[in-house]
């Protein structure tokens, strides 16, 4: 009961923040320099007609109505028109599959590779190895993800043909190539946070007198090693990675232009530089509400991890 | 147990690593009946009177068809739809004779009442309607005659319709509403649209019903849009690539030569001077700016040699654009520029030269300026703004000094002419009955020296007031897998797939 109501108490939390972070997505879009009328008709037009469109646009009203107006519109469903015609629920259904192809490779490639890491780490502790591992996941953090994007195109791709260099594949053979780079790309910025995190938990866990009570108990291999190591140190990490959401659809962003991926975040890029503005204010809706219902979900997975909140 | 966590990881990645070298191999190779070109961005519309992208102008050749075209390297005009055309003798009436085997992608022929129809919304367009504002009526005595009446000779509107501003669609769009033909157009080029996945790819499927002779087409064009140089560098090397439609001149260098092909281009970057505010005003400082700047070198710095010396404020490869005599805009003049900066009153303020942050030619034509300015004794700084900023600051003239680049869309200096009369002189605020005086001789002309009159005369006022300031003519490069033969470089970035084959 009391599980319950500590979630509908986040649930109430997250609607004030869904409305505070429509009014910073809005206000974000309306400082931003340009007349979006004028850019969508281009130099050549009159000035009449980019008068017509502001107000067609209703850009010619103060900020209050138009933001009451965005809501409301919100509150349908509509999340306005793209300035080439295209309802912009439209432009994020066609961009949203790209997107989550991309986020749960990053992801999967991030939390296996970490696991792995954190388990070899944490098993030689203090021991070159695991200083040399913990040198080369810090010097990992300071790799541009473009950069080493277009590395692994440039040196993997391209030589051995094996992967695309830029686009999803249609069928499930040509898409599970063409995400393997840009996944190692998105993970190598992920992997050394994660796993550095996991290893210290995975130390503080092999060391606990649970653990060397299940050993003495004969638990040996997969039984050990998942229902009480892991369960147990992947809490804090869980947290760890929701809170890093944040920065996940930031290089999501960036892995779709240097990969060549048209997601959302590559129209988030277009539509910026062509200040396409209800395309802007829906993709970065839609990736902040992403960012707060996985900070909530991470909260709720990382308490029904912990065996204490969970007997609670 | 301690490795056999890792051991697993491993498998699983030699595995993946087999199972896309498998599949790979396959996504590697490329259809032989396909060419696959890439372009720096969306189209913005598939009407042509609404578009404003040169990559919406460069798709436009395959599907759409008009009256007339052009030749591969965009300098001659030749027959379109109308196999032939002739004056009479006032230069006030234009007789076109339609290709009988003209036939739209629906299966439906070309007649002359679908150019009539065609004509009037050419006309209506807000953006290109006043290219076609000197044709007073068209009749069409028969099924293959279309007759254009002009109200004053204009020797300059073939080079129009020989554009996608001219194209030729069928009487009252097959009967559907604008907005749903617009979304598929039909008309009769080589190729129709076959999908279009919006902002990503457009896929064009040879078009049977094709007048031309389309046995060597290739049989499918891909185009994709992909806005990162580097991504454009790695797909072509790849071989995902066929064509760059428009290869970057700060990337070009990273190109195999052999596979690169240029031309000057239909374009000209100019430095725009702010005549409304000061210390700009003064137009002995505008000139001396025009002799401060070193023109050979900045071609070699600014423009990494991939330009030629502009010698015109107009893109001087349009037919018809012609220098002046007296304009020698190439010229340098350190001695003489200081002293009209003396004499001008200049007191040294820092003058802010604004250049849009995204990477173009004219971002680094104005790094290399800076230093020439100050050796004048004119103290110029950078300040980069997002291109959507930059655009707001010229109509609102809230700058001083900037470069830009222009292009023209169509053969005739109209076009570029038309922009300049609209925009004050490229927001110079300066008047721009001079534009329009040029525009009024260059409709009136009746042959190639009226018409090089004309843009000379435009070219002599444009040197007297110095509102702007050549900078250069970048070039337009492709790059051309030899897949591709038949290709030649032209100058508008529009050039025609049936103009090429493709190689096995």
């Amino acid at each position: 009961m009391i599980y319950i109501r500590s979630i509908a108490n986040r649930v109430g939390q997250l609607i004030v923040v869904l409305l505070a972070v429509t009014l910073a997505v809005f206000v974000l879009t309306q400082v931003a320099p340009g007349d979006a009328a004028r850019l969508r008709l281009g130099p050549r037009a009159s000035e009449e007609s980019v008068e017509a469109l502001r107000q067609e646009l209703g850009l010619d009203r103060s900020l209050p109505e138009q933001y009451l107006e965005y809501l409301g519109r919100l509150l349908r469903g509509d999340l306005g028109t793209s300035v080439n015609g295209r309802p912009v629920t439209e432009i994020i259904a066609q961009g949203i599959g790209p997107t989550f192809w991309l986020l749960a490779g990053t992801l999967v490639v991030s939390v296996v590779s970490a696991i792995g890491i954190a388990w070899v780490a944490a098993m030689k502790r203090d021991g070159g190895f695991d200083h040399g591992l913990r040198l080369v996941l810090l010097l990992s953090l300071f790799l541009p993800t473009f950069w080493v994007g277009f590395l692994l195109l440039r040196f993997i791709a391209i030589p051995t043909g094996w992967f695309p260099v830029g686009g999803l594949g249609d069928s499930p053979g040509e898409l599970f190539a063409s995400l393997v780079l840009p996944s190692i790309a998105g993970a190598i910025a992920l992997t050394p946070i994660l796993a550095r995190s996991l290893r210290s938990s995975l130390i503080d866990v092999l060391d606990s007198e649970y653990v060397a009570v299940a050993r003495s108990l004969g638990i040996r291999g997969r039984t050990l090693f998942v229902d009480h190591v892991i369960r147990n140190a992947a809490g804090p990490v869980v947290t760890l990675l929701a809170l890093n959401t944040a920065y996940l659809f930031f290089g999501v962003v960036i892995l779709e232009w240097t990969f060549d991926i048209g997601g959302l975040g590559s129209a988030l890029i277009t539509a910026s530089t062509t200040q396409d503005v209800y395309v802007v204010q829906g993709i970065t809706l839609l990736f902040a509400v992403g960012v707060v219902v996985a900070n909530l979900a991470g909260e709720l997975l990382s308490d029904a991890l912990d065996p204490r909140g969970a007997q609670s | 147990m301690k490795l056999r966590i890792p051991v697993a990881a491993a498998s699983m990645l030699m595995s993946a690593a087999l199972l896309t070298a498998c599949v790979g191999q396959s996504t590697a190779s490329q259809d032989e009946g396909t060419i696959t070109i890439a372009l720096n961005g969306p189209i913005d519309t598939w009407n042509p009177q609404e578009a404003l992208t040169t990559q919406s102008f460069a798709v436009y050749p395959q599907v759409f068809a008009s009256l007339l075209s052009t030749s591969p390297d965009g300098s001659a005009i030749e027959p379109g739809l109308a196999e032939s055309y002739e004056f009479d003798d006032t230069a006030k009436t234009i007789t076109f004779h339609l290709d009988p085997a003209a036939t739209f992608s629906n299966g439906d022929p070309v007649t002359s009442a679908d150019v009539a129809y065609s004509e009037g919304l050419w006309a209506a367009g807000e953006l290109y309607g006043s290219y076609f504002s000197s044709i007073a009526s068209v009749d069409a005595p028969d099924e293959q005659t279309v007759v254009f009446t002009l109200t004053a000779p204009d020797h300059a509107l073939l080079g129009i319709l020989a554009t996608a501003n001219a194209a030729v669609v069928p009487e009252d769009l097959g009967g559907v509403d604008a907005a749903t033909f617009w979304k598929k157009p039909v008309s009769a080029g080589a190729y129709r649209i076959a999908s279009e996945d919006v902002g990503q790819s457009i896929t064009l499927e040879r078009n049977e019903h094709f007048a031309g002779d389309g046995s060597d087409l290739p049989q499918i064009v891909e185009y994709v849009m992909v806005a990162d140089a580097a991504q454009q560098l790695l797909q072509f090397q790849s071989g995902k690539v066929d064509v760059v439609n428009d290869v970057q001149l700060d990337s070009a260098g990273q190109y195999d030569p052999s596979r690169l092909q240029s031309t000057t281009s239909a374009g000209v970057v100019v430095l725009m001077l702010n005549t409304q505010v000061a210390p700009l005003d003064d137009p002995q400082l505008r000139r001396a700016i025009n002799l401060a700047i070193d023109h050979e070198a900045l071609l070699a710095g600014g423009f990494a040699d991939l330009a030629v010396a502009a010698t015109s404020v107009l893109p001087q490869v349009v037919p018809g654009v012609a220098a002046c005599e007296e304009c020698d805009w190439p010229t340098t003049d350190v001695a003489a520029a200081t002293e009209l900066v003396e004499a001008s009153g200049y007191d040294g303020q820092t003058i802010t030269m604004t250049v849009p942050s995204e990477v173009g030619p004219e971002k680094l034509a104005a790094q290399a300026l800076v230093p020439m300015l100050a050796e004048a004794g004119i103290d110029v700084e950078l300040a980069a703004v997002p291109e959507s900023a930059f655009i707001e600051k010229l109509e609102n003239g809230d700058y001083s000094v900037a470069p830009i680049v222009y292009n023209a869309l169509a053969p005739s200096a109209v076009d570029p002419l038309g922009f300049l009369a609209a925009t004050g002189i490229l927001f110079t605020g300066s008047d721009p009955t001079a534009a329009n005086d040029a525009i009024a001789a260059l409709t009136a002309a009746t042959d190639e020296q009226a018409t090089q009159a004309a843009t000379a005369g435009f070219e002599a006022w444009a040197f007297e007031h110095t509102p702007l300031v050549p900078l250069g003519v970048p070039d337009v490069i492709y790059a051309v897998s030899e897949r591709v033969e038949g290709f030649v470089p032209n100058p508008y970035k529009a050039w025609y797939v049936e103009d090429v084959t493709l190689t096995r």
